[in-house]
């Protein structure tokens, strides 16, 4: 299977849709005359906003590893309470979309209604503002700092630890001084992600940063505001994108350093012994923390969420009503948003899983990291940039006729692009994970009994991959499902999708139906994860 | 140096009986090898004295002080031992010398004194010159050094050893045997050594303790233990004796249908009877009845024979025969043997 037109065919779309919009947004950058890139860089607004998104990322990041790590160190290294559950709550942000987690926060920190205010007295906690954008998205970046540090201490031999005991050091100082310093780059690395993130992140700093008082915007936000001006807005959006793009490449750079600087041979893996530390009299206290965390940082959020959406009025304790549930879940622009989100979600997984097997399937590593580049480039700029290349008032700038006769500029067409191209990385990472286990023994013994190469493929290969093929698909329909930072730059007028329902619901409209829709979400999701243990139990019988 | 004391020691995992009822008593200065086949609970056991696992029933004392018991745990940091593991557990992110320095530095010895003790276990293992490397760059038997010296630089009580030579070669395993034996020769540290190779204990040990199924069948001296195993067990695990059940008649011992001529002088009652013979003791020749040849391995200095008796295997060595072809039939005549009640 590595025939050369299939890499040049997914070569070139890729390019198309992911290497050209960047450069066409560079091009429409230099392209403005008028426009003193300097200028817009130095400009108050735009330095504010790179303090702003420099501000939160660093908050973000250093809650999630100063929180994260610790964590990690319990759960794997030591016999703490309740791992199971533990390990559960505090993944569960990696599936539910940031923006929940914040509207979450509004309803309980909001400085005058929130709950949490309503019981503590107004004005004790204020969510809106840098340090509570740094907080819910810290929570929501905590997966990546955690599952990052898990992975690598669960590689540890539990000899190393004991090792450190009977040369005299207590649990803590074992922990601190042997198991945590090797874990490190692994857990660095997952903060410079969750540092991305935030940098990266629309709907939360929108949702608190651009009413706090005083504002706080970030570059996103900012890009944002300045496409919605028009013309001359985009050719500024476009300068300040570079920043961010410039911001998103070193992290990412420090973060590959970050893990080939630390890559110190864990285990062999045969043989490996895991024997959790007792925690002695600690172990009740300490469980009794994590699991307050685990309250805080995802339950009660999401518990706010709940309430808010059968609250009478929002921001008052006054009984209960199902009015927004009846009145969000007969609305036909609730209903047509879920079918357009459903279908967009749908065909974007799709996209994903069928390209990314074709790109894995290559089997040319730089093909495969090509693919797995737009992940990391900031959702508003990739937005931006096929905001730019696919618009009618942009089409004639370059490569007219080979480009621009796909006119897909203000159509669902352009978003399900954006989709697939975001998260083509799911789809091409999980291939080339499977495809890598994949014995490839089983389709030559096939072949040789008489199969076809096709044949061959369903009946030997496939049974081998679509395990982690039906992740891929699942979590990209997922994120797809209430995807919102690439959707609100790139909605058609007049049509709205999940994601941009709940963005325009909870930030202009109607909080209360803007919970139904989060709440309703988040139980499909919770659903869908039950489903799916149950159905890998099932098969690991 | 410190004694050790395990007195009636159990430990379960779960449901599963690991220890049950260890007693031994190990002088200070005294090298004791634990040995047994694998799963037999000596790990078990060696970790319950570094105190990485509790008690279930019993007490450990060492220097004559309880360590574990049913007045509660010392933990393993304040027991003051050293460890070398079956795995190294060598810290992969510190150099050699910080991997032998980490001991002392918990006991905030002086950084000038850290140094020259750090040198001077590196001297013992002969690493001195490696001392900056980084674990990755250092073979497997330099790895196990290092281990050693971490272990004993901070002049623990006792040293406990976990199978520190079943992960290397046969030629590294013969050197860094006589190197353990050197260096206890040197520091006369009190040591428990943990291993499945019955040759390995005879070697260092000042005396083995043959375990089986988380019991000690037998405590002594190698040369002890070795010709008179109190047990059937003992015999075949420590010298790989043949163990027959049988029956004693007529001065012959029955087996199979076979009789074999017992030697004179054994005092043998007439009955039921297990007979124990190690292979150098069963002679090819003479006399006795003839059993069928199912392989010859030439062994160098010898050759060993099997021959198949009813289902048993019977191991014999001896000096190398023309007359051994592939399913001849060839005398047997039994030479020391020891016999034991029958096995229940
Ligand atoms: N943490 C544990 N949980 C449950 N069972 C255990 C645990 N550790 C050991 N065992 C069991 O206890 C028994 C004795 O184990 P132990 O490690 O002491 O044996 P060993 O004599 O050291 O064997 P080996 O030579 O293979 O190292 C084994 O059957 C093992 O499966
Ligand atoms: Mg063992």
């Amino acid at each position: 299977m590595t025939r050369r037109w299939p890499t040049a065919l997914l070569a070139a779309g890729l390019f198309v849709f992911a290497g050209l919009p960047l450069l066409l947004l560079l091009a429409r950058a230099a392209r403005a005359e008028d426009l003193d890139w300097w200028a817009v860089w130095t400009s108050a607004d735009a330095v504010r906003a790179l303090g702003g998104t420099a501000l939160t990322s660093l908050g973000a990041a250093l809650f999630a590893f100063l929180v994260g790590v610790p964590l990690a160190l319990l759960l794997v290294r030591t016999d703490l309470g309740l791992k199971k559950a533990l390990k559960a709550t505090f993944t569960l942000p990696t599936a539910i979309p940031p923006f929940i987690l914040g509207m979450g926060w509004v309803s309980l920190a909001n400085p005058k209604a929130g709950l949490l205010n309503l019981a503590l007295g107004a004005g004790t906690f204020d969510i809106y503002g840098a340090a509570g954008i740094a907080f819910v998205l810290g929570s929501a970046g905590l997966p990546l700092v955690f599952l990052a540090t898990t992975a690598a201490l669960s590689r540890l031999d539990s000899s190393l630890e004991e090792a450190a005991r009977i040369s005299g050091a207590s649990p803590a100082r074992t922990l601190l001084t042997i198991s945590l310093p090797l874990a490190l780059p692994a857990a660095l690395s997952g903060t410079a992600l969750t540092f991305l993130f935030t940098a990266s992140a629309f709907g939360v700093p929108y949702l608190l940063g651009v009413t706090a008082t005083p504002p706080t915007p970030t570059l996103t936000t900012r890009v944002y505001g300045e496409v919605l001006m028009g013309s001359t807005g985009l050719a500024r959006a476009a300068v300040l994108s570079v920043e961010l793009l410039v911001l998103a490449g070193v992290v990412l750079l420090v973060s590959r350093w970050l893990t080939r600087a630390g890559e110190v041979r864990l285990s062999s893996g045969k043989g490996l012994s895991l024997r959790p530390m007792p925690l002695g009299r600690w172990r009740g206290p300490l469980t009794a923390v994590a699991v307050a965390l685990g309250v805080i940082l995802v339950v009660l959020p999401l518990l706010a969420v709940a309430l808010t959406s059968v609250q009478p009025v929002w921001g008052q304790l006054t009984g209960l009503t199902t009015k927004h549930w009846g009145a969000v879940l007969s609305s036909p622009r609730t209903i047509s948003a879920a079918g357009r989100s459903v279908l967009l979600a749908f065909s974007a997984a799709t996209l994903v899983t069928g390209l990314g097997l074709a790109v894995a399937s290559t089997r040319r590593r730089w093909l495969e990291a090509l693919a797995g580049a737009p992940y990391a480039v900031p959702g508003t700029v990739l937005a931006l940039g096929l905001l730019v290349a696919f618009s009618r008032d942009v089409r004639f700038i370059a490569f007219e006729r080979v480009a621009f006769v796909l006119a897909l500029g203000n159509t669902l067409w352009l978003l399900l692009v954006a989709y697939a191209v975001k998260h083509l990385a799911f789809g091409a990472r999980s291939a080339s994970d499977a495809l890598a286990q994949v014995d490839p023994s089983l389709a030559e013994a096939a072949r040789i009994f008489g199969a076809s190469r096709a044949r061959a493929f369903v009946d030997a290969t496939w049974p081998q991959l679509k395990g982690a093929l039906g992740a891929a698909f699942l979590i990209t329909f997922l994120v797809c499902m209430t995807e919102l930072t690439l959707s609100v730059l790139l909605i058609p007028t007049g049509a709205d999708v999940l994601g941009t329902l709940l963005f325009e619901l909870q930030s202009y409209a109607d909080p209360g139906a803007a919970a139904v829709i989060a709440c309703a979400f988040v139980l499909l999701l919770l659903l869908a994860q039950a489903a799916q243990a149950l159905l890998t139990r099932r098969e690991a019988r | 140096m410190a004694s050790v004391q395990l007195t009636d020691v159990h430990k379960a995992y779960g449901a599963t009986q690991v220890v049950k009822g260890v007693s031994l008593s190990i002088a200070s200065g005294e090298l004791v090898a634990l040995l047994g086949p694998s799963g037999c609970g000596k790990t078990t056991t060696l970790r319950m004295v570094a105190g990485l696992e509790r008690v279930d029933r019993g007490v450990i004392c060492i220097d004559g002080q309880e360590v574990d018991g049913p007045k509660g745990s010392t933990p393993p940091e304040r027991r003051g031992l050293g460890m070398v593991f079956q795995s190294y557990a060598v810290w992969p992110n510190r150099t050699v010398a910080q991997n032998v320095a980490y001991p002392l530095t918990l006991q905030r010895v002086a950084r000038s004194e850290v140094e020259r003790r750090v040198a001077e276990g590196l001297s013992w293992v002969r690493l001195s010159a490696l001392g900056d490397r980084l674990p990755q760059q250092l073979s497997g038997g330099q790895l196990q050094r290092v281990a050693i010296a971490r272990a004993l630089v901070a002049n623990p009580k006792v040293l406990l050893l976990d199978e520190p030579l079943s992960n290397l070669d046969a030629a590294l395993r013969e050197e860094l045997r006589g190197e353990i034996a050197a260096l206890r020769a040197r520091l006369g540290t009190t040591m428990i050594f943990v291993t499945h190779d019955q040759g390995e204990a005879l070697a260092l040990a000042d005396r083995v303790a043959v375990m089986s199924r988380g019991v000690i069948e037998q405590v002594g001296r190698p040369d002890v233990v070795y010709r008179e195993p109190a047990t059937p067990y003992v015999a075949s695990f420590v010298g790989g004796a043949n163990q027959l059940d049988g029956v004693v008649e007529g001065g012959c011992f029955v087996c199979a249908g076979v009789r074999f001529p017992l030697p004179a002088g054994s005092d043998s009652a007439e009955g039921p009877a297990t007979l124990v013979v190690r292979p150098e003791d069963l002679h090819v020749g003479g006399d006795g009845p003839a059993l069928p040849l199912s392989a010859r391995l030439f062994l160098g200095s010898a050759t060993e024979y099997r021959f198949l008796l009813g289902d048993r295997v019977l191991r014999a060595v001896g000096p190398p025969r023309d007359d051994a072809t592939p399913s001849s039939r060839l005398p047997l005549r039994l030479g020391r043997i020891r016999l034991y009640p029958p096995a229940a």
